[in-house]
């Protein structure tokens, strides 16, 4: 960074030049106090470290008569400078508006507020341009395309930068480039990194942007380095590769690590090999930093832009201007109207341009032709469409009657579906014709049913005339299932139930004939028909039965429990109980015989 | 950097050999943002006392209140009143000579307004212990140079105590660790980020040693540099929202709002996702959610320079045949952030241990200084028995024959006796002894001209050297009856013979007065002779005669003369609060 001038640096007059040693001893120290103050401050914290630094160098020069006048006279084109730089963007400014003729007191006052200079100043500024003519906008340079050697690269590269403002490249804005400055394209390819697209839509997602905070931090810190970029800082081009800029930042670091004064500049170094780690970590975050980078290319034709808005609108011949002051950064007309446009378009301005309005005639124009083209296709569309319509119709129908499982089902969405449509309809016949075969169909299965019925009465009733009630009610709900529209369902569900009826009679004869032969196991014989017959209407009369017979049932049982307790045959034991509560679960007896069966469990699980 | 064995400065040793019993010795950690005192208690434990608002770290921020000086939390408060009146990261300023405070008209260099903390640490220590503080050992940053360690000695001095050593920090928290955990020997690498300095040490211990193998960093590297960027970003997001160009960190009372609010945020997010944080300038308020994620967003680049330096470090230490470790730990209150332990984990690909981050250093400068203090009281026994002195120059002294004539068994009888009368046990008496070694963070050389006459730094001792270390260089007289040599002594970080002037810092300037009636191309031998702590003696001796050279260093960076008498004197009248 070039050192500061001393005269500036301590705010001593000037004009005459102070010249007394205690006075400017006292202005040190004045300073040296303030920066003393500003030393950890969060952002001029560096700055301030510097000039703290400065302080043997400043006395140096400033108590040497022969240094001091030269640091003065230094101070006096410092001061010029100075001047110029801080009206460079208002000057531009002000070209741009003196183009579509005197500036008025409103745009001296937007003017005004913009860049902090007072309307005084802005109005001195155009009487001194009335004699000078300095504020000439046609004496801006656009890009150059005849460069060549390192300015040709640094050109190209500055190219590529502005136009990568949103993270990536089209392949006609390379081309555009190369043609510009008269290069292959391979050489302009070679030195992009962002991607190349065909077109927009195929742009990969934009990386997140760097944090403005951190963006200031890295610009503070390269003025303090007097660096213009992060590649900058690391002597290297932007097209450089990731390996490159990595090898860069380690040697770069090695050499701010040998620095053993911790001055203002090597802390500044250390911070930015910092900020070169982060940035420069993969593809994704450098093209962030590029993006920045083409954004901060961009901020004077921004803020040509914002200068121009009025109200939230720029007037068509500031639209002109700026379509011109883009050359300044190797836009053609194309790229700037769209740059300009986007930029407006985010801010919410209007753009009033002859331009526009030239192109809204035309589109109207073209969207009239169309209109009138599409109602004459329409018109010859109507029939064909209507036809089209009704034979999707139809398939509809047809593919409706396919998922019905049911024939009449069937019979009715056809019906419906011929009751809605005219006779004259071309799909009509086709239509009757499905319903006749529908219809024939039923007729087919009712038959089917008649003769399956007449069947199955003969049948069932000679299987119960043999006795054999399982196999005729079997019969008849075969039917049932196979026949589930069949008309004759009542008939076959009553002659079920007589058949059962006469089944569960003569089951019950069947018992009791058993149980009154001697020696009959009658509990077993009354287990046996109660798990067999479930269902028996004598049931309950065989239940009762059995539980008459539950003291000698319960007698039985502890005799054989006894004697598997003695054989500790636990198992034997615990079946035994199962057994009994299956028969007697609500007997007198039962909960004696759980005690026993949790009792027999528990000596399981020893 | 500090070889402890049994070495002390000669005149301290005289004081404490006068005495029949050996003082307590207190430790401070005398930090950027904040600082604390330990002792080794009755029981032979560490502990940090608390100040007097029983919290064991005082904030370092120092407020001119009218004839008052107020140093901690009530100093920080105040700060958001009188930002002008309030210094804070003070110790950033240490070895600076051009830096200084203002108020009232007077000066304050960056050495007195530390004394104003190591007073008030001390104070409250005092009352919480209820007896008086002499003797202190101070830590700084290993990556402080000679100047600015002498600042903090001074520092000490200012405040009107015996500063019997200056120790690293990292060392520091090595001993407190290496005595805490087991007894294995390891190697381990102590990453220590503070509130504003930045160090990384790589050290072996063994049951028997603590030694400093390799140390580097940057002393303006730390959690306030955390805290900077989300004040930065705070101001940036209120220009954002509120559509004002106006850099409202211009404004001094705004500014220190920020910074409280930053040091708040960063310490919420340590435990949570996000918090909600208010800025309020020229009337306008706006409320923000501030993320976890956008703040480690915004630090990467500090936490990739830690890394950077920690690499960097272990280049140097594979070179002297430590290419790995067996640990890392965390010492220091930044490392709290998770953004520091997940980077060091991915980096190294094992897990950090943070071990006691506010305790640490102090508690490890404690056991430093009653090992100093036993061991005061183990030789002042030797050499009261034996009637021998005992050669403190010597290194490699403990439990070995000193000079032939004083016998292990005498040492080791002399130790028991010790023990048995002031109840230490012997395992602690013997600990010790245990020696502790470091090494120099910078190289250290002097101006010299090449062939082509072009200035360069020749350097004498190279960093990561262990101390204590001598080296030497011959002069030439340039003319006949020259009666005195000017050598500018210079401190620089590259590990190579010779340095860029301009890569260098000027430390001092040694002015030899010469011997009468030399003649021209005499030869005159220099010494440079580092210490235990860093400090640095240059000795001279004219080879033609054998003649000593007398030999005396100027240096503008450290708080001397005219302006250490004020400050002491000031320093004397002055209560903190």
């Amino acid at each position: 960074m070039e050192r500061e001038n001393f005269y500036l640096l301590l705010e001593l007059q000037l004009i005459p030049p102070e010249e007394d040693p205690e006075t400017i001893l006292q202005a040190i120290k004045k300073k040296q106090a303030e920066w003393g103050k500003l030393r950890n401050h969060p952002t001029k914290g560096i700055m301030a470290k510097q000039h703290i630094g400065l302080v043997p160098e400043i006395k140096e020069v400033m108590l040497d008569n022969e240094r001091r006048k030269k640091e003065a006279k230094n101070a006096l084109k410092e001061l010029k400078k100075k001047e110029r730089e801080k009206y460079l963007t208002l000057d531009r400014h002000l070209a741009i508006f003196l183009i579509k003729g005197p500036v008025t007191e409103d745009e001296i006052f937007r003017l005004s507020k913009m860049h902090s200079i007072s309307q005084e100043e802005i109005q001195a500024r155009l009487k001194k341009n009335e004699k000078e003519n300095f504020l000439d906008f046609n004496k801006r340079r656009a890009v150059r395309g005849s460069l060549s050697g390192d300015k040709l690269i640094n050109e190209i590269d500055r190219q590529i930068s502005i136009r990568m403002v949103n993270g990536f490249l089209m392949e006609e804005d390379i081309t555009k480039i190369a043609k510009f400055h008269s290069v292959e394209v391979d050489k302009v390819k070679a030195r992009i990194i962002c991607p190349v697209v065909q077109k927009a839509s195929d742009a990969p997602e934009r990386p997140k942007p760097l944090d403005k905070s951190i963006e200031k931090a890295i610009t503070e810190n390269l003025v303090v380095v007097s660096k213009t970029s992060l590649y900058d800082f690391l002597d290297l081009t932007q097209g450089e590769d990731l390996d490159t800029i990595h090898t860069a930042i380690n040697n770069k670091r090695a050499e701010i690590l040998k620095a053993g004064k911790k001055t203002a500049m090597v802390t500044a170094s250390s911070e930015l090999a910092g900020h070169c780690s982060a940035v420069f970590k993969d593809e994704n975050t450098r093209l962030a930093y590029d993006i920045n980078m083409a954004n901060a290319l961009l901020s004077l034709l921004n803020s040509d832009i914002e200068a121009s808005a009025e109200d939230d609108t720029i007037c068509s011949a500031y639209f002109e201007v700026l379509i011109k002051s883009a050359a300044e950064f190797g836009m053609n007309e194309k790229e700037a109207i769209s740059y300009i446009e986007d930029y407006a378009g985010k801010k919410g301005w209007k753009i009033k341009s002859a331009r526009k309005t030239k192109r809204l005639v035309i589109i109207i124009s073209i969207a009239v032709v169309a209109v009138l083209f599409l109602s004459i296709l329409g018109a010859f569309s109507a029939v064909a469409i209507k036809k089209n319509r009704i034979k999707k119709r139809f398939q509809a129908v047809l593919e409706e009657i396919e998922t019905k499982k049911q024939l009449e089902e069937k019979e009715a969405v056809m019906k419906a579906y011929l009751k809605s449509i005219d006779n004259k309809v071309f799909v009509f016949d086709d239509a009757q014709k499905k319903l006749t075969k529908i219809q024939i169909q039923i007729l087919k299965r009712n038959k089917a049913i008649e003769d399956a019925y007449n069947l199955l009465i003969s049948t069932s009733e000679a299987l119960t005339a043999e006795q054999n009630y399982e196999e005729a009610v079997k019969a008849l709900s075969q039917y049932m299932i196979k026949y589930p529209n069949s008309h004759h369902l009542d008939d076959i569900k009553k002659k079920i139930a007589e058949i059962k009826a006469v089944a569960e009679v003569k089951e019950y004869e069947a018992l009791q004939k058993a149980a009154e032969e001697q020696g009959a196991d009658k509990i077993s014989i009354y287990i046996e028909f109660l798990n067999s017959h479930p269902e028996n209407k004598y049931c309950p009369e065989v239940k009762k039965a059995l539980a008459n017979l539950s003291e000698t049932y319960y007698a039985s049982i502890k005799k054989q429990l006894t004697a598997n307790e003695k054989k500790e045959d636990w198992q034997a034991c615990f079946d035994l109980c199962n057994e009994f509560l299956k028969i007697y679960p609500d007997n007198i007896k039962s909960p004696e015989i759980r005690g026993l069966q949790y009792f027999y469990k528990k000596k399981l699980q020893e | 950097m500090y070889m402890f064995s049994v070495q002390l400065a000669l005149i301290q040793r005289q004081m404490i050999l006068m005495s029949d019993k050996s003082s307590k010795i207190f430790g401070i950690d005398l930090g950027t943002t904040y600082s604390s005192i330990a002792y080794v208690d009755d029981y032979g434990k560490a502990v940090v006392i608390n100040n007097s608002d029983n919290i064991p770290v005082t904030p370092s921020v120092v407020f001119f209140d009218g004839d008052d000086i107020v140093v901690g939390e009530v100093a920080k408060e105040s700060s958001k009143l009188y930002p002008s009146e309030v210094v804070s990261f003070i110790k950033r300023a240490m070895g600076e000579a051009d830096y200084f405070f203002e108020y009232d008209s007077k000066t304050y260099r960056a050495e007195e307004i530390s004394s104003y903390i190591i007073k008030k640490v001390v104070q409250d220590a005092e009352n919480t212990v209820g007896e008086k503080i002499s003797d202190l050992v101070i830590t700084c940053p290993a990556y402080f140079g000679i100047n600015e360690r002498e600042a903090t000695r001074k520092a000490g001095e200012i405040a009107g105590y015996t500063v019997r050593q200056i120790i690293n920090e990292p060392t520091a928290a090595a001993i407190a660790y290496g005595l805490a955990e087991s007894h294995d020997e390891r190697v381990v690498l102590v990453y220590d980020l503070g509130g504003g300095t930045f160090d990384i040490t790589l050290i072996e211990i063994k049951p028997e040693s603590i030694s400093v193998i390799c140390t580097g960093g940057d002393h303006n590297l730390g959690g306030k540099d955390w805290d900077d960027r989300i004040v930065a970003y705070l101001a940036q997001e209120f220009q954002d929202k509120t559509g004002s160009k106006e850099d409202i960190l211009e404004d001094p009372d705004t500014c220190q709002d920020l910074l409280l609010i930053a040091e708040k945020s960063k310490k919420i997010l340590t435990q949570r996702q996000k918090t909600p944080v208010a800025i309020t300038h020229g009337g306008e308020k706006i409320k923000i959610e501030f993320e976890r994620e956008k703040f480690e967003e915004i630090t990467t680049a500090l936490t990739e320079r830690t890394i950077a330096f920690t690499k960097e470090m272990l280049i140097e230490a594979s070179n002297k045949g430590y290419s790995d470790f067996d640990e890392i730990i965390l010492v220091g209150g930044a490392t709290r952030m998770p953004q520091i332990t997940s980077r060091v984990e991915q980096e190294f690909n094992m897990k950090p241990k943070v071990f006691d981050p506010d305790g640490a250093v102090a508690k490890g400068a404690a056991i430093y200084g009653w090992k100093l203090s036993i061991n005061d009281d183990l030789i002042r026994r030797v050499e009261k028995k034996t009637g021998k002195s005992i050669d403190q120059t010597k290194e490699g002294v403990g439990l070995v024959s000193l000079n032939g004539e004083v016998s292990e068994e005498i040492v080791s009888e002399t130790a028991k006796e010790m023990s048995e009368e002031l109840g230490y046990a012997m395992p602690a008496i013997e600990g010790s002894m245990v020696k502790i070694s470091d090494v120099t963070s910078k190289s250290f050389g002097i101006v010299v001209k090449n062939v082509k006459l072009e200035e360069h730094v020749f350097n004498l001792i190279l960093k990561n050297t262990a101390v204590p270390v001598k080296a030497t260089k011959d002069f030439y007289t340039a003319v006949d009856n020259q009666d005195t040599v000017l050598i500018r002594i210079m401190e620089n970080d590259t590990n190579e013979q010779t340095a860029p002037l301009d890569d260098s810092e000027n430390i001092g300037t040694a002015v030899f007065t010469l011997p009468q009636g030399l003649p021209k191309d005499s030869k005159i031998l220099i010494y440079f002779d580092m210490n235990s702590e860093g400090r640095l003696q240059i000795t001279a001796e004219e080879m033609t005669d054998s003649r000593t050279v007398e030999v005396t260093i100027e240096t503008k960076s450290v708080i001397q003369g005219e302006e250490l008498q004020i400050a002491k004197e000031r320093s004397q009248s002055l209560i903190v609060h």
